[in-house]
Order: structure tokens, then sequence, then C-alpha cells
């Protein structure tokens, strides 16, 4: 990939990705910044992006794993905090907030990663596979655990929004 | 309303509830421009070389530093014996040490006892002589 076909392939999907991410990591900050960070790790292997044939899931893989990786030193540090014994921080809710992504939050990780890669980017349970590493009936599993967790988190609030249903 | 089986469903109201959401975080997204990205890039790696050049570097000077550790270990030359006096103190003579190490060979030695006529000077070979007065 060229230097050329890297800005283009940046400029018609990082609005993309980072909406990708936002679904699965439910901060719209934290979205734009690993995107952005995978971008930068993109760009000095432009050549295996081209060799791979699929830049756009190497950059959304990259991506999640920023994610995860920043997830572990935020919970170390945040042990660090409580055996020094500050106060917790308390997080209020941001202007972010919507119904399916607060719902997405009380998943676990990589359920939240399977189910957003199959009902928002569209691929399929072999596609989710290669690209997480998990076997196929793995996916299923987290595909079918998700959608009953989502559809218990939700309903309420759609009784909530339309009562006469 | 939401059974998993109708996953493939284009008209999944999941589907479409995931697509609203993305579609509401990118739309408040804002991308840096790419060449930002490329500076970040260019600096990053220009960060890597500067790094492996110095462990490169740490790694010779700890290789020589071990080196020269390694050889300095070496058992020492020895050095040659000093050849013992030829005289050997008596047993009574426990204060006076010998002479022949701190007399030059051909020079009469400077505490000759007093009274005694004949001078005393010690040869090249190491042998004490006595020449009449």
């Amino acid at each position: 990939m060229t230097v050329e076909e890297f800005e283009a392939f940046y400029e018609q999907a990082v609005a993309r990705l980072t909406g990708q991410l936002y679904v699965m990591l439910g901060d719209l900050h934290e979205a734009q910044d690993v995107v952005q960070e995978a971008f930068v790790k993109g760009w000095s292997r432009r050549r295996q992006l081209d060799r791979d044939g699929q830049p756009e899931a190497w950059i959304r893989t990259v991506a999640w794993r920023l994610a995860v990786s920043r997830w572990r030193f935020r919970r170390r540090t945040s042990d660090a905090w409580d055996r020094a014994g500050a106060p917790p921080p308390v997080e209020g809710p941001g202007p972010e907030y919507v119904v399916l992504i607060d719902a997405l939050r009380d998943l676990p990780a990589q359920q939240r990663r399977t189910v957003t890669l199959h009902y928002l980017c569209d691929l399929s349970v072999e596609q989710i596979a290669g690209e997480t590493g998990q076997s196929a009936s793995t996916v299923k599993t987290h595909l079918v655990r998700g959608r009953v967790a989502l559809a218990d988190r939700l309903q309420p609030r759609n009784v909530e929004e339309d009562p006469g249903a | 309303m939401l059974d998993p089986h109708d996953a493939q469903d284009p008209q999944d109201p999941l589907r479409e509830m995931f697509r609203q959401a993305a579609a509401s975080g990118q739309a408040r997204a804002h991308a840096v421009p790419v060449a930002r990205i490329a500076e970040r890039a260019r600096r990053a790696h220009r960060r890597r070389v500067a790094v492996a050049a110095g462990a490169a570097c740490l790694v010779l000077a700890g290789g020589g530093v071990t080196a020269a550790a390694l050889l300095s270990d070496a058992p020492t030359p020895v050095v040659p014996a000093v050849s013992p006096s030829p005289v050997a103190p008596s047993p009574g003579e426990t204060t006076s040490p010998p002479l022949s190490s701190s007399t030059a060979p051909g020079t009469p030695t400077q505490d000759a006892p007093a009274g005694d006529p004949s001078a005393t000077t010690t040869q090249p070979s190491g042998r004490v002589t006595t020449s009449p007065p």
C-alpha cells in the first residue's frame, strides 16, 4: 500500500471504524484514540496491510487490542489507587449516552465485540472467528447469549417508551 | 422480538439499533488529518530506531566490559624470587637484617663493626670477602 493509498484508505475508513469501536467500547473518546493509534501503527506496516487484503479488519483488531490494554492498565491503576486509599472516580452519565450503548456496557467485552462485529460490521460467524481468533462454536455462543442479554436489558426500556405496545 | 435465530435478518431491529448507535458516534467523531497520523508514525519510527541503536550500544559496551573482566582474570606473571643472602644469620643475631639485598655490589658496607681493622666488601657473586688493612 503506497502512501497515497493509505491516505485514501484513512479518509474513507476512519469515521466508520470510529463508529464501530464506539459501539464496542461505549466511549467515543476512547474509540477515537484507539482508532487513531491503530492507524499510526498501520502507517508503519502499510505493506502488511496490503498483503493481508483486509486493512479495515487489521485496524479494527489493533484498535480493539489497544483498548483492552488500556482497560487492563486502568484496572491496575485503579487497584493501586484503592490500595493507596484514594477515593474511586465517579463517572456520571456522559453526553454519548445511548440506550444500546448502555446495554452493551453490561456485556462481557468479548461478547460485546462479537455481537458488534456481527450486527454492525455484517461479518459472518466464520469471519468473526477469523478476526477474533475464537472458534466458530464460541462465536455462536457469544452471539446467542449476547442477543438474549440485550433482549433482557432493552425490553423494559422499550416497554417504558411505548406503554401501549 | 430478539430471537437469536433471526440474526441474519437485514430488517432485524437489533441490527438497526446497532447501526443507529454507530452512526451517532460516527457523526460526533472528528478525525485528525492524515498528515498528523503520518507525523506521529514517523516520530514513533525514529524513536524505535533510537532505542534500538541505544540497545545495540549497550550490548556492545557490556560485551566489551565483560571481555575485559574475563581477560584481566588471567594469572599474572610470577616475579622472580630474590636470591637469599649467603650469610646465614647466627642464632644470636636477631635484630640486624641481612645486608646483601640493600648493599650495592662492590661497595664497602657502612655498618662494619667498630674496631675491626679489616674492611668488608660484598662481591657481585654475593660472597663476602675481607681485605687486610
